[in-house]
Protein backbone atom coordinates (compact mmCIF):
# COMPACT_ATOMS: atom_id res chain seq x y z
CA UNK A 1 0.00 0.00 0.00
CA UNK A 2 2.88 2.36 1.17
CA UNK A 3 4.64 1.35 -2.47
CA UNK A 4 1.27 2.43 -4.35
CA UNK A 5 1.66 5.86 -2.70
CA UNK A 6 4.77 6.75 -2.90
CA UNK A 7 4.73 5.21 -6.69
CA UNK A 8 2.51 8.32 -7.45
CA UNK A 9 4.85 11.12 -6.10
CA UNK A 10 7.99 10.08 -7.49
CA UNK A 11 8.28 7.26 -10.15
CA UNK A 12 5.22 7.91 -11.92
CA UNK A 13 4.81 11.51 -10.97
CA UNK A 14 1.48 12.15 -13.09
CA UNK A 15 3.26 15.31 -14.09
CA UNK A 16 6.65 15.17 -14.91
CA UNK A 17 6.77 11.77 -15.85
CA UNK A 18 3.60 10.91 -17.80
CA UNK A 19 2.97 14.41 -18.86
CA UNK A 20 -0.66 14.08 -18.42
CA UNK A 21 -2.62 17.33 -16.85
CA UNK A 22 -0.39 19.61 -18.43
CA UNK A 23 -2.97 22.28 -18.93
CA UNK A 24 -3.85 23.27 -15.52
CA UNK A 25 -0.05 22.44 -14.63
CA UNK A 26 1.49 25.87 -17.00
CA UNK A 27 -1.97 27.61 -16.81
CA UNK A 28 -2.40 27.80 -12.70
CA UNK A 29 0.95 28.35 -11.96
CA UNK A 30 1.74 32.05 -11.75
CA UNK A 31 2.30 31.58 -7.90
CA UNK A 32 2.89 28.72 -5.33
CA UNK A 33 -0.69 29.55 -3.58
CA UNK A 34 -2.82 28.65 -6.79
CA UNK A 35 -1.08 25.82 -7.48
CA UNK A 36 -1.59 24.69 -3.74
CA UNK A 37 -5.08 25.41 -4.43
CA UNK A 38 -5.59 23.55 -7.77
CA UNK A 39 -3.71 20.94 -6.08
CA UNK A 40 -5.60 20.33 -3.41
CA UNK A 41 -8.91 20.68 -5.68
CA UNK A 42 -7.29 17.76 -7.96
CA UNK A 43 -6.99 15.71 -5.16
CA UNK A 44 -9.97 16.06 -3.63
CA UNK A 45 -11.74 14.65 -7.27
CA UNK A 46 -8.79 12.06 -7.36
CA UNK A 47 -10.04 10.81 -3.85
CA UNK A 48 -13.60 10.70 -4.48
CA UNK A 49 -13.49 9.21 -7.70
CA UNK A 50 -11.09 6.58 -7.06
CA UNK A 51 -12.60 5.47 -4.77
CA UNK A 52 -16.51 5.89 -5.98
CA UNK A 53 -15.75 3.86 -9.26
CA UNK A 54 -13.35 1.13 -7.19
CA UNK A 55 -16.44 0.33 -4.88
CA UNK A 56 -18.99 0.10 -8.15
CA UNK A 57 -16.20 -1.49 -10.51
CA UNK A 58 -17.92 -4.89 -10.14
CA UNK A 59 -21.50 -3.45 -11.18
CA UNK A 60 -20.54 -1.18 -13.84
CA UNK A 61 -20.54 -3.61 -17.45
CA UNK A 62 -17.72 -2.84 -19.67
CA UNK A 63 -20.20 -0.51 -22.17
CA UNK A 64 -20.99 2.15 -20.21
CA UNK A 65 -18.19 2.60 -18.13
CA UNK A 66 -16.83 5.90 -19.24
CA UNK A 67 -19.93 7.84 -19.03
CA UNK A 68 -20.28 6.44 -15.80
CA UNK A 69 -16.98 7.19 -15.01
CA UNK A 70 -17.16 11.09 -16.61
CA UNK A 71 -20.58 11.40 -14.60
CA UNK A 72 -18.98 10.28 -11.52
CA UNK A 73 -16.14 12.78 -11.85
CA UNK A 74 -17.92 16.04 -13.04
CA UNK A 75 -20.13 15.39 -9.83
CA UNK A 76 -17.26 15.37 -7.60
CA UNK A 77 -15.43 18.39 -9.78
CA UNK A 78 -18.60 20.63 -9.36
CA UNK A 79 -19.25 20.09 -5.37
CA UNK A 80 -15.03 21.24 -4.96
CA UNK A 81 -15.83 23.64 -7.46
CA UNK A 82 -18.72 25.06 -5.32
CA UNK A 83 -17.18 24.98 -2.06
CA UNK A 84 -14.20 26.81 -3.19
CA UNK A 85 -16.37 29.43 -4.35
CA UNK A 86 -18.66 29.25 -0.82
CA UNK A 87 -15.04 29.13 1.21
CA UNK A 88 -12.41 30.75 -0.61
CA UNK A 89 -13.75 33.07 -3.16
CA UNK A 90 -10.43 34.51 -4.08
CA UNK A 91 -9.07 31.37 -4.81
CA UNK A 92 -11.75 30.71 -6.62
CA UNK A 93 -11.46 34.24 -8.67
CA UNK A 94 -7.53 33.62 -9.65
CA UNK A 95 -8.67 29.62 -10.28
CA UNK A 96 -11.60 30.47 -13.08
CA UNK A 97 -12.32 27.86 -14.99
CA UNK A 98 -9.63 25.82 -14.51
CA UNK A 99 -11.36 24.27 -11.65
CA UNK A 100 -14.04 22.72 -13.83
CA UNK A 101 -11.72 21.87 -16.31
CA UNK A 102 -10.14 19.23 -13.62
CA UNK A 103 -13.19 16.93 -15.30
CA UNK A 104 -10.81 16.57 -18.61
CA UNK A 105 -7.64 16.05 -16.52
CA UNK A 106 -6.45 13.16 -18.15
CA UNK A 107 -4.95 11.90 -14.58
CA UNK A 108 -8.35 11.84 -13.38
CA UNK A 109 -9.53 9.72 -15.85
CA UNK A 110 -6.56 8.01 -16.27
CA UNK A 111 -5.98 6.56 -12.74
CA UNK A 112 -9.77 5.49 -12.97
CA UNK A 113 -9.07 3.68 -15.57
CA UNK A 114 -5.80 2.06 -15.11
CA UNK A 115 -6.14 1.96 -11.36
CA UNK A 116 -9.85 2.16 -9.47
CA UNK A 117 -11.78 -0.12 -11.95
CA UNK A 118 -8.91 -3.13 -11.14
CA UNK A 119 -8.47 -2.39 -7.76
CA UNK A 120 -10.12 -2.61 -4.06
CA UNK A 121 -10.90 0.45 -2.61
CA UNK A 122 -8.36 0.92 0.02
CA UNK A 123 -5.55 0.70 -2.28
CA UNK A 124 -7.11 3.10 -5.07
CA UNK A 125 -7.74 5.56 -2.10
CA UNK A 126 -3.99 5.21 -1.43
CA UNK A 127 -3.31 5.39 -4.77
CA UNK A 128 -5.14 8.38 -5.40
CA UNK A 129 -3.23 10.14 -2.56
CA UNK A 130 0.35 9.14 -4.22
CA UNK A 131 -1.12 10.86 -7.51
CA UNK A 132 -2.80 13.77 -5.75
CA UNK A 133 0.31 14.59 -3.89
CA UNK A 134 2.88 14.21 -6.20
CA UNK A 135 0.34 16.27 -8.97
CA UNK A 136 0.51 19.23 -6.12
CA UNK A 137 4.21 18.79 -5.45
CA UNK A 138 4.76 19.22 -9.64
CA UNK A 139 2.78 22.29 -9.15
CA UNK A 140 4.38 23.61 -5.84
CA UNK A 141 7.65 23.19 -7.77
CA UNK A 142 6.78 24.75 -11.11
CA UNK A 143 4.73 27.97 -8.92
CA UNK A 144 7.70 28.24 -6.81
CA UNK A 145 10.35 29.23 -9.60
CA UNK A 146 7.36 31.02 -12.06
CA UNK A 147 7.22 32.98 -8.83
CA UNK A 148 10.42 33.45 -7.94
CA UNK A 149 11.70 34.68 -11.40
CA UNK A 150 8.49 36.30 -12.72
CA UNK A 151 7.47 37.89 -9.35
CA UNK A 152 10.43 38.16 -6.85
CA UNK A 153 8.71 37.09 -4.69
CA UNK A 154 8.53 33.28 -2.84
CA UNK A 155 4.89 32.70 -1.35
CA UNK A 156 4.05 36.36 -1.56
CA UNK A 157 6.90 37.32 0.19
CA UNK A 158 9.28 39.67 -1.38
CA UNK A 159 13.16 38.41 -1.49
CA UNK A 160 15.67 41.30 -1.62
CA UNK A 161 18.10 39.39 -4.06
CA UNK A 162 15.66 39.90 -7.26
CA UNK A 163 15.56 43.75 -7.86
CA UNK A 164 13.83 42.93 -11.52
CA UNK A 165 11.89 40.17 -11.93
CA UNK A 166 11.16 39.04 -15.56
CA UNK A 167 7.44 39.49 -15.90
CA UNK A 168 7.94 36.63 -18.60
CA UNK A 169 8.06 34.25 -16.32
CA UNK A 170 4.70 34.31 -14.83
CA UNK A 171 2.96 34.76 -18.65
CA UNK A 172 2.33 32.01 -20.44
CA UNK A 173 6.00 31.63 -22.28
CA UNK A 174 7.11 31.25 -18.48
CA UNK A 175 5.46 28.30 -17.86
CA UNK A 176 6.39 26.05 -20.89
CA UNK A 177 10.19 26.90 -20.18
CA UNK A 178 9.97 26.03 -16.85
CA UNK A 179 8.02 23.17 -17.52
CA UNK A 180 10.38 22.12 -20.16
CA UNK A 181 13.45 22.36 -18.13
CA UNK A 182 12.45 20.07 -15.20
CA UNK A 183 11.16 17.72 -17.46
CA UNK A 184 14.40 17.63 -19.22
CA UNK A 185 16.73 17.61 -16.24
CA UNK A 186 14.17 14.71 -14.66
CA UNK A 187 15.20 12.99 -17.42
CA UNK A 188 18.87 13.86 -17.22
CA UNK A 189 19.03 12.50 -13.49
CA UNK A 190 16.97 9.83 -14.02
CA UNK A 191 19.28 8.38 -17.14
CA UNK A 192 22.31 8.64 -14.83
CA UNK A 193 21.24 6.99 -12.21
CA UNK A 194 20.25 4.37 -14.70
CA UNK A 195 23.81 4.20 -15.97
CA UNK A 196 25.16 4.08 -12.18
CA UNK A 197 23.35 0.57 -11.75
CA UNK A 198 23.84 -1.08 -14.23
CA UNK B 1 -30.18 -8.81 -24.75
CA UNK B 2 -32.79 -6.64 -24.04
CA UNK B 3 -32.76 -7.74 -20.15
CA UNK B 4 -29.19 -6.69 -20.78
CA UNK B 5 -30.07 -2.99 -22.16
CA UNK B 6 -32.35 -2.58 -19.32
CA UNK B 7 -29.66 -3.23 -16.92
CA UNK B 8 -27.56 -1.03 -18.67
CA UNK B 9 -29.98 1.72 -18.80
CA UNK B 10 -31.21 1.12 -14.93
CA UNK B 11 -27.48 1.88 -13.71
CA UNK B 12 -27.41 4.76 -15.87
CA UNK B 13 -30.22 6.49 -14.44
CA UNK B 14 -28.76 5.61 -10.79
CA UNK B 15 -25.49 7.00 -10.57
CA UNK B 16 -27.13 10.32 -12.68
CA UNK B 17 -29.67 10.24 -10.11
CA UNK B 18 -27.57 10.24 -7.43
CA UNK B 19 -24.78 12.52 -8.77
CA UNK B 20 -27.86 14.88 -9.30
CA UNK B 21 -28.92 14.42 -5.60
CA UNK B 22 -25.39 15.40 -4.22
CA UNK B 23 -25.26 18.52 -6.26
CA UNK B 24 -28.54 19.84 -5.75
CA UNK B 25 -27.71 19.21 -1.65
CA UNK B 26 -24.39 20.85 -2.41
CA UNK B 27 -25.64 23.66 -4.51
CA UNK B 28 -28.58 24.49 -1.45
CA UNK B 29 -25.54 24.30 1.00
CA UNK B 30 -23.79 27.29 -0.36
CA UNK B 31 -25.60 29.13 -2.53
CA UNK B 32 -26.52 31.60 0.52
CA UNK B 33 -22.44 31.57 1.14
CA UNK B 34 -21.24 32.02 -2.06
CA UNK B 35 -23.92 35.15 -2.86
CA UNK B 36 -23.10 36.49 0.63
CA UNK B 37 -19.49 36.66 -0.11
CA UNK B 38 -20.38 38.40 -3.51
CA UNK B 39 -22.50 40.95 -1.83
CA UNK B 40 -19.32 41.18 0.74
CA UNK B 41 -16.48 41.42 -2.07
CA UNK B 42 -19.12 44.33 -3.80
CA UNK B 43 -19.37 46.19 -0.53
CA UNK B 44 -15.52 46.07 -0.35
CA UNK B 45 -15.13 47.89 -3.31
CA UNK B 46 -17.50 50.28 -2.79
CA UNK B 47 -15.60 51.43 0.16
CA UNK B 48 -12.42 51.53 -1.45
CA UNK B 49 -13.84 53.56 -4.48
CA UNK B 50 -15.85 56.03 -1.88
CA UNK B 51 -14.18 55.99 1.46
CA UNK B 52 -16.23 58.61 2.76
CA UNK B 53 -19.46 56.61 2.26
CA UNK B 54 -21.32 54.54 5.41
CA UNK B 55 -24.24 52.72 2.87
CA UNK B 56 -24.36 52.31 -0.42
CA UNK B 57 -27.69 50.89 -2.15
CA UNK B 58 -28.64 50.25 -5.32
CA UNK B 59 -31.10 52.19 -7.53
CA UNK B 60 -33.50 51.31 -9.78
CA UNK B 61 -32.93 54.01 -12.61
CA UNK B 62 -33.14 53.13 -16.21
CA UNK B 63 -29.56 54.43 -17.47
CA UNK B 64 -28.91 54.60 -21.51
CA UNK B 65 -26.19 51.91 -20.82
CA UNK B 66 -27.88 48.79 -20.22
CA UNK B 67 -24.61 47.07 -18.92
CA UNK B 68 -23.89 49.98 -16.49
CA UNK B 69 -25.80 50.39 -13.10
CA UNK B 70 -25.96 52.33 -10.29
CA UNK B 71 -26.04 52.81 -6.39
CA UNK B 72 -26.44 55.35 -4.31
CA UNK B 73 -23.82 56.41 -1.63
CA UNK B 74 -25.29 57.84 1.91
CA UNK B 75 -22.78 59.66 4.53
CA UNK B 76 -24.77 59.44 8.07
CA UNK B 77 -28.34 58.89 6.28
CA UNK B 78 -27.84 61.63 3.23
CA UNK B 79 -26.63 61.31 0.07
CA UNK B 80 -23.38 62.25 -0.82
CA UNK B 81 -22.81 60.49 -4.03
CA UNK B 82 -22.67 57.26 -6.05
CA UNK B 83 -20.81 54.55 -6.96
CA UNK B 84 -21.48 53.70 -10.88
CA UNK B 85 -20.61 49.74 -12.31
CA UNK B 86 -19.82 50.38 -16.12
CA UNK B 87 -18.20 48.37 -18.07
CA UNK B 88 -15.15 49.08 -20.96
CA UNK B 89 -13.75 47.31 -23.66
CA UNK B 90 -10.31 46.47 -22.80
CA UNK B 91 -8.59 44.40 -25.60
CA UNK B 92 -9.50 40.57 -24.67
CA UNK B 93 -12.53 41.38 -23.06
CA UNK B 94 -15.26 43.93 -21.10
CA UNK B 95 -13.58 45.45 -17.93
CA UNK B 96 -15.70 45.91 -15.55
CA UNK B 97 -14.99 48.65 -13.01
CA UNK B 98 -16.63 50.51 -10.22
CA UNK B 99 -16.32 54.63 -10.18
CA UNK B 100 -16.99 56.48 -6.78
CA UNK B 101 -18.30 59.93 -7.86
CA UNK B 102 -19.19 62.78 -5.49
CA UNK B 103 -22.34 64.99 -5.38
CA UNK B 104 -20.28 67.91 -7.27
CA UNK B 105 -19.31 64.94 -10.14
CA UNK B 106 -15.62 64.62 -8.37
CA UNK B 107 -14.37 61.06 -9.04
CA UNK B 108 -13.98 60.09 -5.78
CA UNK B 109 -11.42 56.55 -6.75
CA UNK B 110 -11.88 53.58 -9.40
CA UNK B 111 -11.14 50.07 -9.42
CA UNK B 112 -11.31 47.26 -11.68
CA UNK B 113 -13.63 44.68 -10.71
CA UNK B 114 -13.29 41.85 -12.73
CA UNK B 115 -10.93 41.79 -16.60
CA UNK B 116 -9.88 38.61 -18.31
CA UNK B 117 -7.06 40.64 -19.68
CA UNK B 118 -3.60 38.62 -20.11
CA UNK B 119 -2.51 37.07 -16.84
CA UNK B 120 0.29 39.35 -15.91
CA UNK B 121 -0.26 42.04 -18.07
CA UNK B 122 -3.17 43.88 -17.78
CA UNK B 123 -3.35 42.48 -14.07
CA UNK B 124 -0.80 45.46 -13.06
CA UNK B 125 -3.56 48.08 -13.49
CA UNK B 126 -4.65 46.98 -10.14
CA UNK B 127 -1.50 47.29 -8.76
CA UNK B 128 -0.76 49.48 -5.89
CA UNK B 129 1.43 51.30 -8.01
CA UNK B 130 -1.45 52.21 -10.59
CA UNK B 131 -3.81 52.76 -7.46
CA UNK B 132 -1.27 55.32 -6.14
CA UNK B 133 -0.53 57.47 -9.07
CA UNK B 134 -4.50 57.60 -9.69
CA UNK B 135 -5.06 58.67 -6.17
CA UNK B 136 -1.97 61.53 -6.64
CA UNK B 137 -3.48 62.65 -9.43
CA UNK B 138 -6.88 63.14 -7.69
CA UNK B 139 -5.18 65.21 -5.46
CA UNK B 140 -2.92 67.29 -7.54
CA UNK B 141 -4.84 68.07 -9.88
CA UNK B 142 -9.17 68.87 -9.41
CA UNK B 143 -10.07 68.55 -12.82
CA UNK B 144 -8.04 65.98 -14.25
CA UNK B 145 -8.58 64.92 -18.28
CA UNK B 146 -8.86 61.03 -17.72
CA UNK B 147 -7.13 60.25 -20.90
CA UNK B 148 -3.72 58.59 -20.87
CA UNK B 149 -0.93 60.73 -21.40
CA UNK B 150 -0.59 59.16 -25.03
CA UNK B 151 -4.01 60.39 -25.75
CA UNK B 152 -3.33 63.74 -24.75
CA UNK B 153 -4.46 63.32 -20.93
CA UNK B 154 -3.39 63.40 -17.47
CA UNK B 155 -2.86 59.73 -16.81
CA UNK B 156 0.33 57.40 -17.10
CA UNK B 157 -0.31 55.03 -18.73
CA UNK B 158 1.12 51.68 -17.03
CA UNK B 159 4.10 49.54 -18.47
CA UNK B 160 2.74 47.38 -20.80
CA UNK B 161 -0.83 47.93 -20.32
CA UNK B 162 -1.96 50.99 -22.73
CA UNK B 163 -4.63 49.28 -23.68
CA UNK B 164 -6.15 48.49 -20.79
CA UNK B 165 -5.04 51.86 -19.26
CA UNK B 166 -6.79 53.67 -22.10
CA UNK B 167 -10.14 50.88 -21.12
CA UNK B 168 -9.59 52.28 -17.61
CA UNK B 169 -9.85 55.62 -18.28
CA UNK B 170 -13.03 55.48 -21.33
CA UNK B 171 -14.92 53.51 -18.44
CA UNK B 172 -14.38 56.52 -15.65
CA UNK B 173 -15.68 59.04 -18.46
CA UNK B 174 -18.61 57.26 -19.22
CA UNK B 175 -19.31 56.72 -15.33
CA UNK B 176 -19.07 60.80 -14.84
CA UNK B 177 -21.44 61.04 -18.17
CA UNK B 178 -23.78 58.20 -16.68
CA UNK B 179 -24.00 59.72 -13.55
CA UNK B 180 -25.19 63.53 -14.82
CA UNK B 181 -27.89 61.66 -16.63
CA UNK B 182 -29.02 59.87 -13.23
CA UNK B 183 -28.16 62.10 -10.35
CA UNK B 184 -31.77 64.01 -10.13
CA UNK B 185 -32.96 60.51 -9.94
CA UNK B 186 -31.35 59.39 -6.33
CA UNK B 187 -32.97 59.11 -3.76
CA UNK B 188 -32.61 61.35 -1.12
CA UNK B 189 -32.44 58.96 1.80
CA UNK B 190 -31.66 55.22 1.55
CA UNK B 191 -34.77 53.84 1.60
CA UNK B 192 -35.68 51.27 4.32
CA UNK B 193 -34.88 47.28 3.09
CA UNK B 194 -36.68 44.58 3.30
CA UNK C 1 -20.90 42.37 -37.61
CA UNK C 2 -16.97 44.07 -36.73
CA UNK C 3 -17.46 42.79 -33.09
CA UNK C 4 -18.16 39.33 -34.41
CA UNK C 5 -14.84 39.49 -36.75
CA UNK C 6 -12.93 41.29 -33.81
CA UNK C 7 -13.76 38.23 -31.78
CA UNK C 8 -13.07 35.84 -34.85
CA UNK C 9 -9.38 37.49 -34.64
CA UNK C 10 -9.59 37.56 -30.85
CA UNK C 11 -9.90 33.75 -30.48
CA UNK C 12 -7.65 32.73 -33.14
CA UNK C 13 -4.40 35.02 -32.43
CA UNK C 14 -4.23 37.37 -29.82
CA UNK C 15 -6.31 34.44 -26.96
CA UNK C 16 -4.56 31.69 -28.95
CA UNK C 17 -5.96 28.62 -27.02
CA UNK C 18 -2.81 27.12 -26.64
CA UNK C 19 -0.51 29.89 -26.43
CA UNK C 20 -2.40 32.35 -24.41
CA UNK C 21 -4.63 30.36 -22.76
CA UNK C 22 -2.97 27.42 -22.04
CA UNK C 23 -5.71 24.87 -22.94
CA UNK C 24 -5.60 21.49 -25.16
CA UNK C 25 -1.49 20.76 -24.49
CA UNK C 26 -2.17 17.22 -24.16
CA UNK C 27 -3.02 16.79 -28.21
CA UNK C 28 -0.72 19.61 -28.61
CA UNK C 29 2.65 17.66 -27.36
CA UNK C 30 1.13 14.47 -28.25
CA UNK C 31 0.53 14.64 -32.07
CA UNK C 32 2.92 17.30 -33.02
CA UNK C 33 5.44 15.22 -34.44
CA UNK C 34 3.95 14.59 -37.59
CA UNK C 35 2.70 16.93 -39.49
CA UNK C 36 -0.21 14.86 -41.18
CA UNK C 37 -1.42 13.32 -37.58
CA UNK C 38 -1.29 17.09 -36.18
CA UNK C 39 -3.54 18.31 -39.52
CA UNK C 40 -6.19 15.38 -39.06
CA UNK C 41 -6.37 15.95 -35.33
CA UNK C 42 -6.53 19.56 -35.67
CA UNK C 43 -8.80 19.61 -37.73
CA UNK C 44 -11.19 17.31 -35.94
CA UNK C 45 -10.86 19.44 -33.06
CA UNK C 46 -11.95 22.47 -35.01
CA UNK C 47 -14.86 20.97 -35.50
CA UNK C 48 -15.80 19.60 -32.65
CA UNK C 49 -15.23 22.74 -31.04
CA UNK C 50 -17.69 24.46 -32.97
CA UNK C 51 -20.60 22.14 -32.84
CA UNK C 52 -20.07 21.97 -28.95
CA UNK C 53 -19.92 25.96 -29.23
CA UNK C 54 -23.54 25.88 -31.01
CA UNK C 55 -24.83 23.01 -28.87
CA UNK C 56 -23.36 24.22 -25.42
CA UNK C 57 -24.83 27.77 -25.64
CA UNK C 58 -28.95 26.91 -26.06
CA UNK C 59 -28.47 24.29 -23.78
CA UNK C 60 -27.34 26.82 -21.03
CA UNK C 61 -29.87 29.55 -21.85
CA UNK C 62 -32.95 27.94 -23.08
CA UNK C 63 -32.75 25.07 -20.46
CA UNK C 64 -30.74 25.10 -17.32
CA UNK C 65 -31.38 28.96 -16.95
CA UNK C 66 -34.96 29.15 -16.95
CA UNK C 67 -34.94 25.54 -14.74
CA UNK C 68 -32.38 27.37 -12.36
CA UNK C 69 -29.71 24.44 -12.74
CA UNK C 70 -26.82 26.58 -13.21
CA UNK C 71 -24.67 24.76 -10.93
CA UNK C 72 -24.92 21.87 -13.58
CA UNK C 73 -23.27 23.09 -15.83
CA UNK C 74 -19.84 21.52 -15.86
CA UNK C 75 -21.63 17.86 -15.87
CA UNK C 76 -24.17 19.01 -18.38
CA UNK C 77 -21.31 19.99 -20.72
CA UNK C 78 -19.18 17.40 -20.44
CA UNK C 79 -21.84 14.71 -21.26
CA UNK C 80 -23.14 16.72 -24.26
CA UNK C 81 -18.97 16.68 -25.41
CA UNK C 82 -19.05 13.25 -24.65
CA UNK C 83 -22.27 12.38 -26.88
CA UNK C 84 -21.52 14.65 -29.43
CA UNK C 85 -18.09 13.12 -30.19
CA UNK C 86 -19.85 9.80 -30.22
CA UNK C 87 -22.37 11.20 -32.71
CA UNK C 88 -19.70 12.87 -35.15
CA UNK C 89 -17.74 9.65 -35.08
CA UNK C 90 -21.15 7.43 -36.17
CA UNK C 91 -22.24 9.91 -38.79
CA UNK C 92 -19.12 10.37 -40.08
CA UNK C 93 -18.62 6.54 -40.72
CA UNK C 94 -21.97 6.38 -42.46
CA UNK C 95 -21.72 9.26 -44.33
CA UNK C 96 -18.57 10.38 -45.38
CA UNK C 97 -15.70 7.50 -45.38
CA UNK C 98 -12.71 9.29 -46.24
CA UNK C 99 -13.30 11.84 -44.11
CA UNK C 100 -13.60 9.28 -41.02
CA UNK C 101 -10.63 7.24 -42.13
CA UNK C 102 -8.48 10.60 -41.66
CA UNK C 103 -9.58 12.05 -38.57
CA UNK C 104 -11.52 8.75 -36.96
CA UNK C 105 -8.53 7.42 -34.36
CA UNK C 106 -8.29 11.20 -33.23
CA UNK C 107 -11.85 11.74 -32.58
CA UNK C 108 -12.41 9.90 -29.36
CA UNK C 109 -9.40 11.57 -27.24
CA UNK C 110 -10.89 14.80 -28.27
CA UNK C 111 -13.23 14.52 -25.20
CA UNK C 112 -10.63 14.78 -22.80
CA UNK C 113 -9.43 17.70 -24.65
CA UNK C 114 -9.65 20.87 -22.04
CA UNK C 115 -10.16 23.72 -25.46
CA UNK C 116 -13.30 22.06 -26.12
CA UNK C 117 -14.85 21.95 -22.39
CA UNK C 118 -12.99 25.33 -21.88
CA UNK C 119 -14.71 27.27 -24.80
CA UNK C 120 -18.18 26.10 -23.39
CA UNK C 121 -17.22 27.34 -20.53
CA UNK C 122 -15.86 30.72 -21.48
CA UNK C 123 -18.44 31.69 -23.58
CA UNK C 124 -21.01 31.30 -20.87
CA UNK C 125 -18.40 33.18 -18.53
CA UNK C 126 -17.92 36.18 -20.76
CA UNK C 127 -21.80 36.17 -21.61
CA UNK C 128 -21.18 36.18 -25.04
CA UNK C 129 -24.67 36.32 -27.22
CA UNK C 130 -25.14 33.06 -29.49
CA UNK C 131 -23.43 34.32 -32.65
CA UNK C 132 -20.73 35.68 -30.38
CA UNK C 133 -20.39 32.17 -28.84
CA UNK C 134 -20.59 30.25 -32.10
CA UNK C 135 -17.72 32.64 -33.61
CA UNK C 136 -15.35 32.68 -30.89
CA UNK C 137 -15.78 28.45 -30.60
CA UNK C 138 -15.01 28.47 -34.38
CA UNK C 139 -11.97 30.48 -34.00
CA UNK C 140 -10.92 29.05 -31.04
CA UNK C 141 -10.69 25.65 -33.73
CA UNK C 142 -9.03 27.39 -36.09
CA UNK C 143 -5.89 28.75 -33.43
CA UNK C 144 -5.65 25.08 -32.27
CA UNK C 145 -5.12 24.26 -35.80
CA UNK C 146 -3.03 26.80 -36.39
CA UNK C 147 -0.80 26.45 -33.25
CA UNK C 148 -0.79 22.31 -34.07
CA UNK C 149 1.00 22.93 -37.18
CA UNK C 150 3.18 25.63 -36.94
CA UNK C 151 4.28 23.15 -34.03
CA UNK C 152 4.26 19.88 -36.24
CA UNK C 153 6.33 22.06 -38.99
CA UNK C 154 8.95 23.40 -36.76
CA UNK C 155 9.00 19.78 -34.85
CA UNK C 156 9.64 17.65 -38.34
CA UNK C 157 13.09 19.88 -38.07
CA UNK C 158 14.15 19.36 -34.94
CA UNK C 159 14.00 15.54 -35.14
CA UNK C 160 17.46 16.35 -37.69
CA UNK C 161 18.72 19.12 -34.91
CA UNK C 162 21.83 17.86 -32.45
CA UNK C 163 20.31 17.88 -29.06
CA UNK C 164 21.17 16.61 -25.87
CA UNK C 165 19.58 13.41 -25.53
CA UNK C 166 17.65 14.30 -22.32
CA UNK C 167 16.02 17.31 -24.09
CA UNK C 168 14.42 14.74 -27.06
CA UNK C 169 11.20 14.62 -27.03
CA UNK C 170 8.82 17.01 -24.39
CA UNK C 171 11.27 19.26 -22.94
CA UNK C 172 12.56 20.38 -26.63
CA UNK C 173 8.59 20.19 -27.43
CA UNK C 174 7.98 22.46 -24.66
CA UNK C 175 10.62 24.67 -24.75
CA UNK C 176 9.53 25.40 -28.47
CA UNK C 177 6.02 25.94 -27.33
CA UNK C 178 7.24 28.75 -24.89
CA UNK C 179 9.07 30.89 -27.70
CA UNK C 180 6.11 30.87 -29.87
CA UNK C 181 4.05 32.06 -26.82
CA UNK C 182 6.36 34.65 -26.48
CA UNK C 183 6.02 35.65 -30.06
CA UNK C 184 2.20 35.52 -29.70
CA UNK C 185 2.02 38.02 -26.74
CA UNK C 186 3.14 40.49 -29.58
CA UNK C 187 -0.47 40.61 -30.35
CA UNK C 188 -2.27 41.54 -27.65
CA UNK C 189 -3.15 44.65 -28.17
CA UNK C 190 -4.24 43.80 -31.65
CA UNK C 191 -7.77 44.68 -30.94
Amino acid sequence: MLKTFLNGIWKENPTFVIALGICPTLAVTTSAKNAFGMGLAATFVLLGSNLFISLIRKIVPDKIHIPVYILVIATFVTVIDKLIQAYSPALSESLGIYIPLIVVNCIILGRAEAFACKNPPMKSVADALGMGIGFTFALICISSIRELLGAGTILGHEVSFIKNPALVMILPPGGFFVFGFIIAAKKYFDSKHQGENQ
Amino acid sequence: MLKDMIQTSLLLVTVAALSALILAVTEAKTAPRIKANLLQKELELQKKVFPAADFFQKQDIKLPDPAASISAAYTNQKLSGAVLRVSARGYSSDLVMLVGIDLNGKIKGAEIISSSETPGLGDNINSEQFSLQFCELLNTNPEPNFKIKKDDGDVDAVTAATVTSRAFCSGIQKASSLFVIAKSKLSQTPLASD
Amino acid sequence: MTQLIGILILSIFVENFVFSQILGLCPFIGVSNKFDSAYGMGLAVTFVMFVTGIVTWPLYHLILVPLQLEYLETIAFILVIAALVQFVEIVMKKTARNLYQALGVYLPLITTNCAVLGVALINIKRNYSFAEAAVNALGGGLGFLMALLIMAGIRERLELAEIPASMKGAPIAFITGGIMAAAFIGFSGLI
